[in-house]
């Protein structure tokens, strides 16, 4: 008996001990005497796999380390234009060479100058197999650089007319440090040239950073940042209303009202270049590898309430699979708007006047609302449209297998930080890649062509004509532009860019 | 040679209360049951005919009434006692609809478990030797591997839908069945009217469904009234998780997962589910005790 | 001896088992390379990954490799977070273990006098309280008392935070949603062990002599009853460890079950592998030891056991 009562006065022990473990000292968002020197306090929805530029290709990851390190290249927030950041300009001495020149006064936060070399280390490392960057494919395209004095020299395998884009998203690592600490040690301590440096990480709880007071850019409003991980989406809310966080991410339409009819708290929001659409399959022997099949759809969708009772008026009606923030976008076209009398006439003619039953392949990384809502859409036209979701590993196998057995439809939502039309209707629908379900000669010849020249006024045409070829064989519908939303006190000041960035030095304490 | 008991096991062995304290069952009050049977009926009644109760079509979305609270009338005059989803399909019918669902993966899964661990631990117990090391062997590794995490992997390979979804349970669950099928075998094949019959020339076939088997249906019987409610569970924590009932099929695990995001705006999405789930296994727990005390040796012993 | 070798030896057996299940299982379950690249990556660049970690190769080979990497201990590295998978585990373990421990402190605190007031005072008022109490642990899933735990103190009173490690507070609710179904069945267990030992003669005996039913409780019954009540505890504990996954997603808790889940998401093979394996090492080391002990005080048990 009485080592049963010892046993338990053990265990007590231990506990209370290890629950100063979980204790955090976390920093108290509300307190610090002066307003202007509060740590900001950032919810994100996931942890960042790791601090490693080359090594990350998510939301999460970019809106922590991007504060940490500077990008090549930046976009006007307003325009989308690309403009100077660490390349203070650039100039194309041929079809195929680029020359950047790099600013001379950016330091990193351990003291050594950011140079030619380190960009070119920065590219050299992600194009490096044995480092195994997701962003390879991205930066393929780029045959050698070579570093000249403070001139980066980049050449490219061919033509490239996104190679601008790609670099603004091309992060500066130091090379000297990198290749004395190696990988792994980087990763734990990171050191850039941005107008954050990195504190620390506590896993699974909250990343901290600190503002670089040398920042070449000068020294940012927000002293202090802290990231935390709370998946849940009512918890971010909660955290918002209680004080707990300044700033949250991933919300949805439905969390708006729960915020804006909080006094003190307020809505950021802006179309970005993200589409929610649906794709066809028009390979395998189905339905809707008949294009008057598919234009039914197109008409029997509600879009309109989609947008306003869905998603509470945050979206953007589009007419094509692109959002008119791509370079490409057709304004002219009309697109198809929502006529379900049209939808049954044009299926009857198709031969399905009684009504087809369709499969629809999605994956738990999408709206399944917005998928409920497409089913009933088509139902209320005679379309019987059975979910097939999966969780997204499987639905990518699914959808990727070459023999494309994966169903008749499905939802999705496609996004290009290219903010270019060569990101987004050429991997969905040109012949043979890992995703189109479509295939159509001309529309090949002429996207292969919009991206292997320069000429903006060439690629607008080519582009202009391959989406009229979308038009008619309709293997895909743009449903609605995204609008990024995110929740926030009234004290923050920020204005949110279409391509999502997430700079804590664009954000200042407005009192 | 299994490997040592679970709770389970012995839960089950120990829901006995002493003979000698307690009112023989067949004496007890009837009428403490009565209310969870009739719980049960209902549930029953529910699940075959959903129509008689539901007025709404469970799965008609309508986009401009989500999110209404209990008690919302329509511009056509129809009530949603229960208030609606986000997207627009009415609480009550949908509940009512996922009855069915709950009850087929319940009662399935614990007939293709029941009867596949009961096999093969009675063939375990009865042959013994290799046949036998090696189902209790993999009973035991089956038995080591979190369940949640065993689910996940497998439906991920088998695709969800409510037939994997079985199978699913089936897989997992049928060591529990083998263990009890197994300890029991042993302990019949030693007793006299066996060995009389083996004596007298009986072939396996005949000793194993005639003398045997008949002496394994209590136990598992046991086993199963406890493994009813929990199978309830275990559906609904995966259609929670979203590898469960795939929509627009309401399962009441996948309303909760739904009702989770609107716990401060609509708390009736996930609430009414939640009560279902709650007084079905509630009601089977209860009637399960009943059953396992009915069933109790020691209670027989008199 | 010879039955503490025959026991770890089967348990050496297990664990090879669930190794090589969870291995298989997992290769079944889809591409890790597919989640990692860019969505307008083209097949050759896929290829060039698959190639990089190591998932080109046949699969038998792969098998043995891993096979040998678990007998030096080492896990391998996550293909997502690039980092040793030890260090990923030892991150978010202390998480874990915080909770099972809350968890099973509430258990034992609550659960066993549960069990012992519901046995002694049968047939009062005092057991129709507990007994409910003890069902109504069992009937509710984790994740409905999780919510609902959620709605009324965080929400509606705002008492506790429904996510996040900021101290003893956010423990709370997290540890009573993963002990429900724990203090249920300790409490269960405890009351008909200790109703099995009311119904023995030395009961009787000892009452007849006039001692008082606490005393018969502590000096007898806690005693006979202690081997399947520690039993189950052992198993319990097992259990809070493995079965914290629901628990941990609903609150944001960061610990190992949370790992697990993402890393299922992200088809991170040498992870899930590590976890799966520590889980089941656990319940299975768990098992082993009760075997042994209760081999150890009650010989008859083992006799009964080596006979079979």
């Amino acid at each position: 008996m009485r080592k049963s009562l010892l046993a338990i006065g053990f265990i007590l022990i231990l506990v209370l001990a290890g629950c100063s473990v979980a204790k955090q000292d976390s920093e108290a968002s509300n307190d610090g005497t002066s307003t202007k020197d509060r740590t900001l306090v950032v919810d994100l929805t996931n942890e960042p796999a790791n601090m490693d530029p080359g090594l990350n290709y998510n939301f999460d990851s970019f809106a922590v380390y991007r504060n940490i390190f500077d990008n090549l290249l930046s976009r006007d927030p307003a325009s989308g234009e690309i403009k100077p950041w660490i390349a203070e300009s650039w100039e194309q001495e041929s079809e195929t060479v680029w020359n950047f020149t790099i600013r001379e006064d950016v330091t990193f936060t351990n003291g050594e100058a950011l140079s030619a070399e380190d960009v070119v280390y920065s590219i050299e490392r992600i194009l490096d197999p044995t480092y195994k960057s997701p962003q390879a494919a991205n930066f393929n395209i780029i045959s050698s650089a070579e570093a000249d004095g403070n001139i980066v020299k980049i050449t490219t395998e061919q033509p490239s007319p996104t190679l601008l884009t790609t670099l603004v998203n091309l992060s500066i690592v130091p090379k000297d440090y990198v290749t004395e600490v190696g990988n792994d040690a980087f990763n734990a301590s990171p050191i850039g040239s941005g107008a954050y440096k990195f504190d620390s990480w506590s896993k699974g709880t909250s990343i901290k950073l600190s503002a670089n007071a040398d920042y070449w850019n000068g020294a940012p409003d927000i002293a202090a940042v802290e990231f935390r991980f709370v998946a849940n989406t009512a918890s971010r809310v909660a955290d918002l209303q209680s004080g707990k966080a300044h700033i949250i991410t991933g919300i949805t339409a439905d969390d708006v009202p729960t915020i804006e009819d909080d006094a003190k708290l307020q809505v950021f929001s802006t179309p970005t270049e993200r589409i929610g659409f649906i794709a066809f399959n028009m390979i395998d022997d189905t339905p809707t590898k008949d294009p008057l099949v598919n234009k039914a759809i197109a008409y029997a969708i509600n879009y309109d309430s989609l947008i306003d009772n869905l998603l509470n008026g945050y979206g953007t009606p589009v007419t094509q699979v692109l959002t008119p923030l791509s370079f490409g976008y057709d304004r002219s076209l009309l697109g198809y708007s929502y006529d379900p009398e049209k939808a049954k006439e044009l299926l009857a003619e198709a031969g399905y006047a009684d009504g087809v039953t369709l499969e629809l392949a999605t994956s738990q990384n999408f709206d399944q609302r917005v998928v409920q809502a497409i089913q009933g859409d088509l139902a209320k036209v005679g379309i019987t449209v059975k979910i097939n979701l999966n969780d997204h590993p499987t639905f990518l196998q699914k959808v990727q297998d070459p023999e494309r057995k994966w169903g008749s439809l499905r939802y999705g939502i496609w996004s290009c930080s290219c903010m270019d039309a060569d990101g987004t209707i050429f991997p969905l629908f040109r012949t043979g890649t890992i995703w189109s379900a479509y295939t159509n000669p001309e529309y090949d010849a002429l996207v292969d062509a919009a991206r292997a020249t320069t000429d903006p006024v060439k690629r607008l045409s080519l582009y202009s004509d391959a989406l009229k070829i979308l038009e008619d064989e309709v293997p895909g519908i743009g449903l609605y532009q995204v609008h990024a939303l995110y929740g926030a006190v009234k004290e923050l000041a920020w204005q949110p860019d279409a391509q999502e960035n997430f700079f804590i030095r664009d954000m200042s304490w407005a009192n | 040679m299994s490997q040592g008991t679970t709770t389970e096991e012995l839960s089950s062995l120990a829901t006995v209360t002493s003979s000698k304290l307690r009112t023989p069952p067949w004496k007890r009050r009837w009428f403490v049951i009565l209310p969870f049977l009739l719980i049960l009926l209902l549930f029953v009644i529910i699940s075959i005919a959903p129509g008689l109760f539901a007025k709404h079509d469970p799965i008609y979305t309508e986009l401009g009434q989500r999110l209404q609270p209990p008690g919302f009338v329509d511009p056509n005059g129809l009530t949603y006692i229960w208030g609606t989803d986000d997207l627009g399909r009415d609480i009550f019918s949908r509940v009512i609809h996922g009855a069915r669902v709950s009850l087929i993966v319940a009662v399935s899964a614990v007939l293709v478990s029941g009867i596949l661990g009961g096999i093969l631990g009675m063939l375990a117990g009865f042959y013994r030797g290799v046949i036998g090391t090696v189902i209790m062997r993999l009973a035991d590794i089956l038995l080591s591997i979190p369940f949640l995490l065993l689910a996940i992997l497998t439906v991920a390979v088998l695709g969800p839908d409510l037939i994997n979804l079985v199978i699913v349970l089936g897989i997992v669950r049928w060591p529990r069945y083998a263990r009890v099928a197994y300890s029991a075998t042993l302990a019949t094949v030693n007793r006299d009217f066996v060995k009389a019959s083996e004596a007298l020339g009986a072939r396996s076939g005949r000793l194993l469904f005639r003398h045997i088997l008949p002496e394994l249906i209590p136990p598992l019987l046991v086993v199963a009234t406890l493994e009813v409610g929990l199978m309830i569970l275990f559906e609904a924590s995966l259609s929670f998780i979203g590898l469960g009932v795939q929509p627009p099929d309401p399962s009441w695990g996948s309303m909760m997962a739904t009702g989770r995001n609107y716990v401060a705006s609509a708390w009736w999405i996930a609430t009414f589910p939640g009560i279902a789930i709650f007084l079905i296994v509630l009601s089977i727990n209860m009637i399960g005790d009943d059953v396992r005390d009915r069933l109790d040796p020691k209670n027989k012993r008199r | 001896m010879l039955y503490v070798v025959q026991r770890i030896a089967q348990a050496l057996i297990s664990l090879l088992g669930v190794a090589t299940l969870i291995f298989f299982i997992l290769r079944l379950t889809g591409d890790p390379v597919l989640l990692m690249v860019p969505q307008d990556s083209t097949a050759e660049e896929i290829a060039v990954m698959r190639e990089a970690l190591g998932l080109d190769q046949p699969l038998g080979l792969q098998y043995v490799e891993y096979l040998g990497q678990i007998f030096t201990g080492d896990l391998g590295r996550s293909y997502i977070q690039n980092a040793p998978v030890s260090d990923l585990i030892m991150d978010r373990l202390p998480y874990t273990i915080d909770l099972a421990m809350a968890a099973f402190i509430l258990t034992v605190l609550i659960g066993i006098p549960i069990g012992m007031l519901a046995a002694l005072y049968k047939g009062t008022w005092v057991e129709r309280v507990c007994m409910p109490i003890i069902l109504i642990g069992q009937s509710m899933p984790a994740f409905w008392t999780g919510i609902l735990l959620i709605m009324l103190v965080s929400v509606q009173l705002k008492w506790l935070p429904s996510s996040g490690v900021d101290g003893l507070e956010s423990l709370i609710l997290p540890a009573i949603t993963l002990a429900s179904l724990s203090i249920a069945t300790v409490a269960r267990m405890t009351r008909s062990s200790i109703l099995e030992q009311l119904g023995q003669d030395y009961v009787r005996t000892a009452r007849s002599k006039g001692a008082s039913t606490m005393r018969i409780l502590f000096r007898h019954l806690l005693r006979n009853s202690s081997i399947p009540i520690i039993t189950v505890l052992g198993l319990e504990f097992a259990n809070l460890l493995g079965g914290s996954v629901i628990t941990e997603t609903i609150f944001a808790w960061p610990g190992l079950g949370q790992l697990t889940i993402q890393s299922i998401s992200a088809r991170d093979f040498p992870v899930i592998q590590a976890v799966v394996l520590l889980g089941a090492s656990f319940y299975i080391i768990v098992n082993l030891l009760t075997d042994l002990i209760y081999g150890w005080v009650d010989p008859r048990i083992k006799l009964r056991r080596d006979a079979s």
